[in-house]
């Protein structure tokens, strides 16, 4: 749920600030992902005493890593995805659009 | 045990001297490339860099000297459980999600120098001007004191010199060549280094990977002999208890919150020449804790299976004692080891010339020109940020050469912690700003307050330390509490007009 204030369909605030472009990194699913990565990725459910390995690391340390790459891999796709590029105009400063 | 690599001969040490007056070079070469005496220009290198530039000086500016021995240090100490730090550095990456898009845009529009600048664009709040700023250059202060004991710590055993002389002129010398070249050449002189420092880093974590391979039989051969080891190692190779657990998550959300708030890296945003440059730069460097901590963690490891019985702050020079039984091994150890050197000292030299950087734009913009003299000029200012990084580093480099002289001396991600307890309190000003309007200076002012003193007033509670997270992340639930409370709470007129520009209008 949105907090007080910030309504979906944002417009540039009081604060001088357009909220539009930057909420595509706030969907909840982004960050349900992200905490069942995490949640995979620290190896609080493994046995104390584990000694299993594999190809020479203790898997808890593979599936530990295997974890981190998935997300690399999916900030990786959000970037490319979620965050289109602005065209040139966007970039100017206020006054080099002031003068144009 | 002896600690320290073997002494470079005329070689090594010529190869080490010809990069270093490269350095220099392009320092020079970014002082010619100057188009004014602008402090954008300066600190910022004008228009923007591109993107091999932004994810070099991304990359030389976050993978630092505590990558290289502390991390290692780290992980011979605890072991694998260091696999941490991986998670940690690609939050990093995530916690810029949060803000670095719009931050970005915004800073193009509004021509942003410093992290204050969006804070105070945000928020026009006489208070936060104050205190973030002030807790920004403390925080980056600590990073950069880091940078020289290691810088110190590097040098030690490369020459003849006993030991503690070694140290001296290590911090002396690569702290003269930093503040020479920034000062030709400001933001260009830095990000170019980088590009240099970051390339050799790259070799250098390259390196590493085949050497431990080689030397010491490859990781199977580690892992086995940790499991045959007594107790206090065997309990490396095992997976961590509940309380390494949670360490592990406090260490996630305190690099996602708190290290993607790097006053240097913000600039670094800020520097970028269009957000395709940025977005594309982010997504390589979403990729390379794996391809660099996790070499620092093999690193540690390695030591802690081979040489068993270091203590304390000497687990950070893990990396120096593998190095020399390289370097004995044959010719082409011995050159290994100096590029590896070359690489160790690029990591170090290029965060400290960033912090540097970011130490002096702070300390000119948005303190000397906003409180004390509001009518200097552009070029007065950069002159003066000029001599105040070499004040700063004078001072820290002195306190470097202090705390080394003390017997209990602290260890580097002990100094690594203290910076990000501080720099986490920005978050709720950084991220819930940047997406909740309603969130007001006050609120966010208080908040911080508030954060600072939960964080410091608890630093010795035993019971906060029994939890295994971080301080400034309970300083940071009782910022989250007051700035979002205050905010919420209904403003009064006057208030109101404090508060939006529109109405003040």
């Amino acid at each position: 749920m949105a907090p007080p204030g910030m309504s979906a369909e944002s417009t540039p605030s009081s604060t001088g600030i357009d909220l539009s472009g930057e909420r595509r990194f706030l969907s909840w699913w982004i960050w349900v992902v992200y905490s069942i990565l995490i949640v995979a990725g620290i190896p609080w459910y493994w046995p104390a005493q584990y000694e299993g390995t594999l190809f020479g690391l203790p898997t808890w340390t593979l599936c530990s890593l295997a974890a981190s790459f998935v997300a690399s891999c999916f900030t990786a796709w959000l970037l490319m995805t979620r965050w289109p590029v602005e065209s040139v105009e966007n970039d100017l400063p206020v006054s080099e659009k002031n003068h144009s | 045990m002896n600690e320290s690599v073997m002494p470079f001969g005329w070689g090594g040490i010529t190869f080490l001297v010809c990069y270093l007056i490269g350095l220099l070079f392009i320092g020079w070469l970014g002082g010619r490339a100057k188009k004014d005496n602008s402090l954008r220009d300066f600190y910022l290198g004008g228009k923007g860099v591109g993107m091999v530039v932004l994810l070099l000086t991304l990359y030389a500016t976050q993978y630092s000297g505590n990558t290289m021995f502390g991390f290692s240090g780290k992980a011979y100490r605890v072991g694998f459980s260091w696999i941490t730090s991986v998670h940690f550095m690609t939050a990093i990456i995530v916690g810029y999600l949060l803000f670095a898009p719009g931050l970005h845009r915004l800073s193009r529009k509004h021509q942003f120098i410093t992290p204050n600048d969006f804070l105070n664009h945000r928020y026009h709040h006489r208070g936060i001007n104050i205190v973030a700023p002030i807790l920004m250059i403390l925080a980056l202060g600590n990073y950069l004191l880091a940078q020289l004991m290691a810088m110190g710590r590097a040098l030690q055993g490369l020459t003849t010199m006993p030991p503690e002389t070694a140290y001296i002129v290590g911090v002396v010398l690569l702290a003269g060549i930093m503040l020479v070249y920034e000062t030709m050449g400001g933001f260009r002189a830095v990000a170019w280094t980088d590009v240099l420092q970051g390339v050799i880093l790259m070799i250098g974590f390259s390196i590493l990977i085949f050497l431990i391979w080689t030397q010491f039989g490859g990781i199977a051969e580690t892992t086995q002999k940790l499991f045959n080891s007594s107790d206090a190692d065997r309990v490396k190779v095992l997976p961590p208890d509940p309380l390494g657990s949670r360490r592990w998550l406090s260490y996630i959300l305190i690099f996602g919150l708190g290290a993607s708030l790097y006053p240097q890296a913000v600039q670094r945003i800020y520097a970028a020449r269009s957000t395709k440059v940025l977005r594309n730069s982010l997504i390589a460097m979403v990729f390379l804790p794996l391809m660099t901590s996790w070499i620092a963690v093999m690193v540690g490891v390695t030591g802690a299976a081979h040489f068993q019985g270091l203590d304390g702050s000497q687990t950070d020079r893990i990396l120096t004692i593998i190095c020399r039984e390289v370097q004995q091994s044959s010719t082409l150890g011995y050159w290994l080891v100096v590029i590896l050197f070359s690489a160790i000292l690029g990591a170090l030299m290029s965060t400290a010339d960033s912090c540097m950087l970011t130490i002096s734009s702070m300390t000119t913009k948005d303190l000397y020109l906003r409180f004390i003299n509001p009518k200097a000029t552009e070029s007065q200012l950069t002159f003066m940020g000029k001599w105040l990084s070499w004040l700063v580093v004078g001072i820290l480099a002195g306190f470097a050469i202090y705390l080394n002289s003390l017997s209990s001396k602290p260890t580097l991600v002990k100094l690594l912690d203290l910076k990000f307890d501080m720099l986490v309190q920005l978050a709720p000003g950084f991220m819930l700003g940047m997406h909740w309007k309603r969130l007001h200076g006050t609120a966010v002012f208080w908040g911080l307050i508030t954060g600072l003193c939960v964080t410091f007033g608890l630093y010795s509670n035993e019971w906060i330390q029994s939890t295994g997270f971080h301080h400034g992340l309970f300083g940071l639930l009782a910022n989250l509490i007051v700035a979002i409370s205050l905010s919420l709470m209904p403003l009064s007129n006057k208030e109101q007009i404090c508060h939006d520009p529109k109405k003040a209008a």
